[in-house]
């Protein structure tokens, strides 16, 4: 066990900064400097999805992490290293997924300890500039996926909060067209009746 | 309106992206660490198969001589925070047995209560013996001292040579190997083995640094519920670092002791998924699976597992019988291709 900060490599002073496909090719080699870039250029996008995925987590340190280990782990069974970004992506949203399963569990079992209140973290998703329409409707979905199952909720987010196409969802989710209709369809109908009720209170 | 557009991605600084880096970093090195741990298990496992005889396998050691101070979670789901300069070893680690060598400078110990695990801090001239319990130890290898604060629950000094008990420290009290030897000291007692009950709080505390008179029983001796707890926790870092048998034994250990409390079911869903995937033994596996199913919670997740054991036993029958409970109590269940791609007559492989 060490408890020594490990150095994120800097940099090399390069004369042009190595394209993606480049990076991914050494990172897959085992290059240290090349994992090292990937992660500094893509770890904010990773934190922000993470924590918009699953706002009310305390460890989203923790999941980045994994995120990037399993990452790393697994370069070889990347087929486009253009895809770099969205299969991160894809990995954090099966990575949150199971952690989101499991915390049901637990609760449903009486093993989970609390976590933040839904609210403050919600709050930290949105620009202070945000209208207060996007708050409403951001918190009208969060209480949403609250009561969703994890497949349902990740559909959701994907689309309401990240703004992805259907088409996008579905790719990203790995499921076909119609499943992630039908998925969001669901969804969607439960987050009207939440807004209906956010407007009634 | 869309909330894309007024999203706000966080700003991380740079200590932030190294703190990450460094997690990425020790997590991977920790991964190839289990590997290896694994391999070399499953090495030492066909050897004693084989048998040519295994010695004393030390499950994981880990020496600590930090210039910041560390926090080291233990296989059993204890913690020491050690300071910086401290020369700490973890030379045993599992369910039923934990010792830590403290040869210089200072940790504090929090230790979960469990008392089927004998766990023991050893210094250079004595053993710290505790149950469940928080306390701070120093030692000073050139003055040849050692101090211990106690902050909660009781522990036992011995002598490291002879095992004799020395003092029996209680919380708020603080004990020092250069005070003077009580004149009664315990004649040498043979190393307690494993119990099942707490005999720490015994009455027969002859040398103890403080006498003990026979009292209300003692309050906080650990409540069944945190014993359970304990062991369901023990068994889960075990798993985790890879562990396996000695996860078994503590899911084992708490079904038998503790039944009906409320970590039974899940902890026969992981011995159940743990003796089908790691020791091979699906029919080992239904049996807990069987139990873990009757919670209504865990039915999914059980009776998927009890498919994939009945085709991992070539029990077509039985894997048919599973499968189709799981299909009308489950139609849209996270598990359903898995099962629905499950017995087919052949014998599956482990997933």
């Amino acid at each position: 066990m060490h408890a020594k900060i490990i150095r994120l490599p800097q940099p090399s002073p390069q004369v042009r900064e190595p394209n993606l496909s480049e990076l991914v090719a050494r990172a897959r080699a085992g290059e240290e400097p090349a994992q090292a870039e990937l992660f500094r250029r893509h770890v904010e996008r990773v934190y922000g999805f993470v924590r918009r995925l699953m706002p009310d987590a305390t460890d989203h340190d923790d999941i980045v992490q994994d995120v990037f280990v399993q990452a790393m782990e697994s370069l070889h069974r990347l087929r486009e290293a253009e895809a770099f970004s969205g299969w991160l992506r894809g990995i954090a949203i099966h990575i949150v997924k199971n952690r989101v399963r499991k915390r049901r569990l637990l609760s449903r079992l009486g093993l989970h300890r609390s976590s933040l209140p839904e609210a403050l973290a919600i709050a930290e998703l949105v620009s202070p500039s945000a209208p207060p329409d996007v708050l409403v409707e951001l918190k009208a979905v969060y209480r949403t996926v609250a009561k969703l199952d994890p497949n349902l909720r990740t559909a959701l987010i994907l689309r309401r909060v990240e703004g992805l196409s259907v088409a996008a969802v579905a790719e990203q989710l790995g499921r076909s067209l119609s499943t992630t209709k039908r998925w969001l369809a669901s969804a969607e109908s439960q987050l009207a009746l939440e807004l209906g009720q956010g407007r009634h209170e | 309106m869309s909330i894309e557009s007024h999203l706000r991605e966080p700003e991380l600084s740079s200590e932030d992206r190294e703190s990450l880096w460094s997690g990425v970093h020790l997590k991977r090195r920790a991964r190839r660490r289990r590997r290896r741990l694994l391999r070399t298990a499953i090495f030492a496992g066909s050897l004693f198969v084989a048998g040519v005889g295994v010695q004393q396998h030390q499950a994981r050691m880990s020496r600590t001589e930090l210039a910041a101070p560390t926090r080291l979670k233990l296989p059993d789901g204890s913690s020491v925070v050690s300071q910086p300069g401290t020369d700490l070893e973890v030379v045993e680690g599992g369910v039923q047995r934990v010792r830590v060598d403290l040869r210089a400078g200072s940790a504090g110990f929090q230790v979960v209560p469990n008392p089927a695990r004998r766990f023991s801090v050893m210094l250079p001239r004595h053993e710290i013996r505790v149950v469940g319990t928080r306390f701070q130890l120093r030692v000073d290898a050139r003055a040849d001292l050692s101090e211990l604060d106690v902050e909660e629950g009781t522990v036992e000094v011995r002598r490291r040579d002879t095992q004799a008990l020395l003092a029996r420290v209680h919380a708020g009290e603080h004990w020092s190997s250069d005070a003077p030897a009580p004149e009664t000291s315990a004649a040498p007692e043979p190393p307690a083995p494993p119990s099942s009950t707490s005999s720490s709080r015994a009455s027969s505390t002859e040398g103890t640094a403080r006498a003990a008179s026979p009292g209300p029983p003692n309050p906080s001796a650990p409540s069944e519920e945190s014993q359970a707890a304990a062991l369901f926790d023990q068994a889960t870092v075990a798993r985790r670092h890879g562990d396996f048998k000695s996860a078994i034994a503590g899911y084992e250990n708490l079904l038998k002791c503790f039944p009906k409390d409320r970590h039974a079911s899940l902890a026969a869903l992981e011995l159940g998924r743990l003796k089908r995937v790691r020791e091979a033994d699906p029919k080992g596996a239904a049996d807990a699976l069987e139990r873990a199913a009757e919670d209504r919670e865990l039915n999914d997740d059980a009776l998927a597992q009890l498919v994939l054991s009945y085709d991992q036993a070539g029990d077509r029958k039985r894997c048919l019988a599973a499968q189709s409970r799981y299909l009308s109590r489950h139609p849209e269940g996270v598990h359903v291709n898995e099962v629905r791609a499950s017995c087919k007559g052949t014998k599956a492989t482990p997933r």
